[in-house]
């Protein structure tokens, strides 16, 4: 039956959603990082090591999102072959997803260009690398909240 | 820290400030407040002594890129030489600038080189498709005639071509010498009085003349006396090869030079912050109490000079050394990269090693990555014995390690769940307290709970600094009302979300509720104290209650503990089942293929997973800790000393001043 299929598919909806924004984010925040750090790597190949650090960075939100992405798939059942979700169920598991979904798109993004303003700052004054790494984890901040919005709304929907 | 003045005699100056660099225990204050100007002769010295390291570090890099030294490694170590081989170099110098011109000059000579071989492969290019032409080329004119030869690619053209010239210049011989397709190699025989109208019908049919080659005979010996002059410039090529890399073998020595070169630069640099008199010089500076008495014994002995140590004055800004414990140094690391702690607040190091190494363990809290960063931190201590920043990193790491595996057994992890994935989930890796995955719920409320003891911590720091500050009473008023609000909080939360039960629930709850109300009371009273006008303190005080709300967002930034532990397990356990899929392949080598998947994999974890956790650890330190107390704005003491990038130079006693990069 057709209806059958709504609880799971809303709640894989919510999982892969979960894994591909914030793995978009992460990739368009890596990929510029990246940019930027090839060019100062062109001036002085020897910030390579401090760069990727940088370039690094705004890479967890895509962590976060398949970390969400497992958790889901792990407590609906579905991990392990489970598709016997009523369509209530699929909806909570869906919404749980939206926050990570949501704000870890936007927030691997504006990482990325923090990271990317950081490589100017290490490429003139490499001894302040970490202070370009903390300004860009302050981003990540939000990222961490929504990730614990959705863990913690994942766990809270009821399994029978 | 202790003011050191000193007075000497002008001709005394070099061995004074070689003194001290040896000692490496002075920061000389500037005697003028502007930009300091040195003697022409000392600017001439410097000007030079730049110059010629620049050039040393153009070589070494050079010398690197043609032959890279054979043992290179990811981390550089600085080669250990002795005082005297040190002292040697500054001797050997005339000799090894010789050696510097010598390979200037491979390097140049080299570059023409290469330059003539092109020059001559570009000739044989042009001569490829005469080569069968029995023609000399290098005749060009007779008596009365130009010869012009050059090739025709368009057929069209040509024949377009033959008509005007046939019309304009009747006397003109297109002579075809050889035909490849549609191209015609040609020699056109013209008057000399026609040469330029026929030259520029040449171009407009798209022939340009055969550059001259200047060399006599056909085009075939010209082609072959340029390749034996290629032989011979190659052969040149080869012995200036070797003559590099003869003298790439002197890098060592370069290496020495462009270190006491550094120092003289160092040293001259030094020299014009210094006070002078024809006869006379003077300095004043800062030097770490305890090495005080023995740099003026040396300064003594070195020459004829009047040393005085004094405190510094009330007031008087010194530059910040921080003084530690072993374990709390490992952690200097954090707070260098942050800033300095000003003259007067007290070192924030104590209170915030053993945090910071609770909190990445916490986040990391695995016991396999922790084995893995501690043994390999260790490594590079104690193995390879690395140097500067990259050693004070490992040390910080090597001791969060510990403190990972620690929390490893606590929450149970060992490269997550590895040990159930291989035993086929017969044995499992004991949680010693509980397992985050299946109570989440109690890491965070232990997050936020191990934070607020953070943020007390660091609130007993501002007690501390007010008390140094001299207005103890202040720094009371501060934080006694908000250790009782919060903690005010917690027993209220305590006693009602039924941790007890009967009486005590009730009893709790007022306990609560009073030390909350003491709190704001103390908030407001403490205002008042502080400003003139009772109103006034008493609003600001009420707008002081409002912090809460900064607390209420300093201790929910303590989640990102629970956030990062998950992360690191959970993508552990996903690799693990990803890696776990392959046990069930129906060959023997089934756990060499889980192999080749786990080990990368988890590597990659643990990179990604020690880099979030030293980057979030230093977070909260930061800005939540710090917050409370610390202001900073102090300046680190850099001492006149030997900075040396290639030579370790052995002896010297700069180590002992403990690691304070």
């Amino acid at each position: 039956m057709f209806v059958n299929y709504i609880g799971p598919a809303l709640t894989l909806l919510g999982a892969a959603l979960a894994a591909i924004l914030p793995g978009m984010g992460s990739a368009v925040a890596v990929g510029r990082v990246g940019e930027a750090a090839a060019g100062v790597v062109t001036e002085d190949p020897d910030k390579f090591g401090k760069l990727l650090i940088l370039q690094a960075l705004p890479g967890t939100q895509g962590i976060y999102g398949l970390l969400s992405w497992f958790l889901i798939m792990n407590f609906s059942g579905m991990l392990g072959g489970n598709i016997d979700l009523s369509w209530q169920q699929g909806a909570l598991y869906f919404l749980a997803s939206l926050p990570i979904t949501v704000v870890g798109y936007g927030s691997a993004v504006k990482q990325g260009r923090v990271s990317e303003a950081g490589c100017a700052l290490v490429a003139k004054r490499p001894e302040h690398q970490v202070k370009a790494i903390i300004m860009a984890a302050m981003v990540e901040t939000y990222a961490i909240l929504a990730l614990l919005a959705t863990v913690l709304g994942t766990m809270a929907v009821p399994t029978s | 820290m202790k003011k050191i003045e000193v007075a000497a005699l002008a001709k005394d100056r070099d061995r004074i400030l070689s003194t001290l660099t040896r000692e490496g225990t002075v920061e000389i204050v500037p005697v003028h407040k502007e930009e300091a100007t040195a003697s022409p002769e000392d600017q001439k010295r410097l000007r030079e002594t730049i110059q010629l390291r620049s050039r040393l570090a153009d070589a070494l890099k050079e010398m690197d890129r043609r032959f890279p030294p054979e043992n290179k490694s990811l981390f550089t170590l600085r080669e250990k030489i002795s005082e005297d081989d040190f002292k040697q170099a500054s001797v050997e110098s005339e000799a090894l600038e010789q050696s510097l011109n010598a390979w200037e000059d491979a390097l140049s000579a080299e570059h023409e080189l290469k330059n003539q071989i092109a020059n001559r492969r570009d000739q044989q290019s042009i001569l490829e498709v005469w080569s069968d032409v029995p023609i000399d080329l290098s005749v060009t004119e007779t008596e009365k005639t130009f010869v012009i030869y050059g090739i025709s690619n368009d057929p069209q053209l040509f024949a377009e071509l033959k008509t005007q010239l046939a019309d304009e210049a009747p006397e003109t011989a297109l002579l075809s010498l050889k035909e490849i397709g549609k191209q015609k190699l040609l020699a056109v025989l013209t008057r000399k009085t026609d040469a330029a109208r026929v030259r520029s019908r040449l171009t407009g049919a798209d022939i340009h003349p055969l550059p001259l080659v200047g060399q006599e005979g056909t085009p075939a010996e010209v082609y072959a006396r340029l390749e034996s002059e290629i032989t011979g410039l190659e052969a040149n090529l080869a012995e200036n090869r070797h003559t590099q890399k003869t003298l790439s073998e002197k890098r060592a020595s370069f290496q020495v030079l462009y270190d006491a070169l550094g120092e003289e630069e160092a040293k001259l640099t030094a020299a014009a912050k210094l006070g002078q008199t024809d006869r006379t010089i003077y300095f004043s500076g800062w030097i770490p109490e305890r090495r005080a008495e023995r740099t003026k014994k040396k300064l003594l002995e070195t020459a004829d000079a009047a040393v005085s140590l004094r405190d510094p004055l009330e007031g008087e800004e010194f530059p910040i050394l921080l003084v530690n414990n072993k374990f709390n140094q490992a952690f200097e690391v954090i707070l260098t990269l942050f800033g300095a702690p000003t003259n007067d607040e007290s070192d924030p190091m104590p209170a915030m090693a053993p945090f910071y190494m609770l909190i990445f363990g916490m986040m990391l809290s695995d016991v396999g990555y922790g084995l893995l960063l501690t043994l390999g931190t260790a490594y590079l201590i104690y193995g390879m014995k690395v140097e500067g920043s990259v050693r004070a990193m490992s040390k910080m790491l090597m001791l969060s390690g510990v403190a990972s595996i620690v929390w490893g057994f606590m929450f149970g992890g060992f490269f997550g769940d590895l040990v159930s994935v291989l035993s086929n989930n017969r044995v499992h890796f004991p949680a010693l307290w509980f397992d985050p995955m299946d109570a989440p719920m109690n890491l965070l409320v232990f997050s936020m709970i191990f934070g607020i003891v953070h943020l007390f911590v660091g609130m007993g720091m501002k007690i501390l600094n007010a008390k140094r500050f001299g207005n103890l009473w202040d720094g009371l008023f501060e934080t006694v009302p908000w250790y009782l609000i919060i903690t005010g909080i917690l027993v209220l939360l305590g006693g009602s979300a039924g941790l007890v039960e009967g009486d005590l629930a009730g009893v709790l709850s007022n306990v609560g509720k009073w030390m909350m109300i003491v709190g704001a009371a103390l908030v407001i009273i403490g205002r008042i104290r502080s400003t003139s006008n009772p109103f006034k303190g008493f609003f600001s005080g009420i707008l002081g209650l409002y912090d809460i709300t900064s607390w209420l967002s300093d201790i929910l930034s303590y989640s990102r503990i629970l956030a990062l532990v998950l992360a690191t397990s959970v993508i552990a356990v996903v690799f693990n089942s990803i890696a776990g899929m392959m046990l069930g392949l129906p060959t023997p080598l089934n756990y060499v293929v889980f192999a080749i998947i786990a080990i990368p994999t988890h590597l990659l974890n643990l990179a990604l997973s020690s880099l979030s956790a030293y980057v979030h650890a230093s977070r909260l330190q930061y800005i939540e800790m710090f917050g409370k107390f610390f202001d900073g704005g102090g300046r680190y003491y850099q001492p006149l000393r030997r900075d040396t990038k290639y030579i370790n130079v052995l002896n010297a006693p700069e180590g002992e001043l403990g690691d304070a990069e």
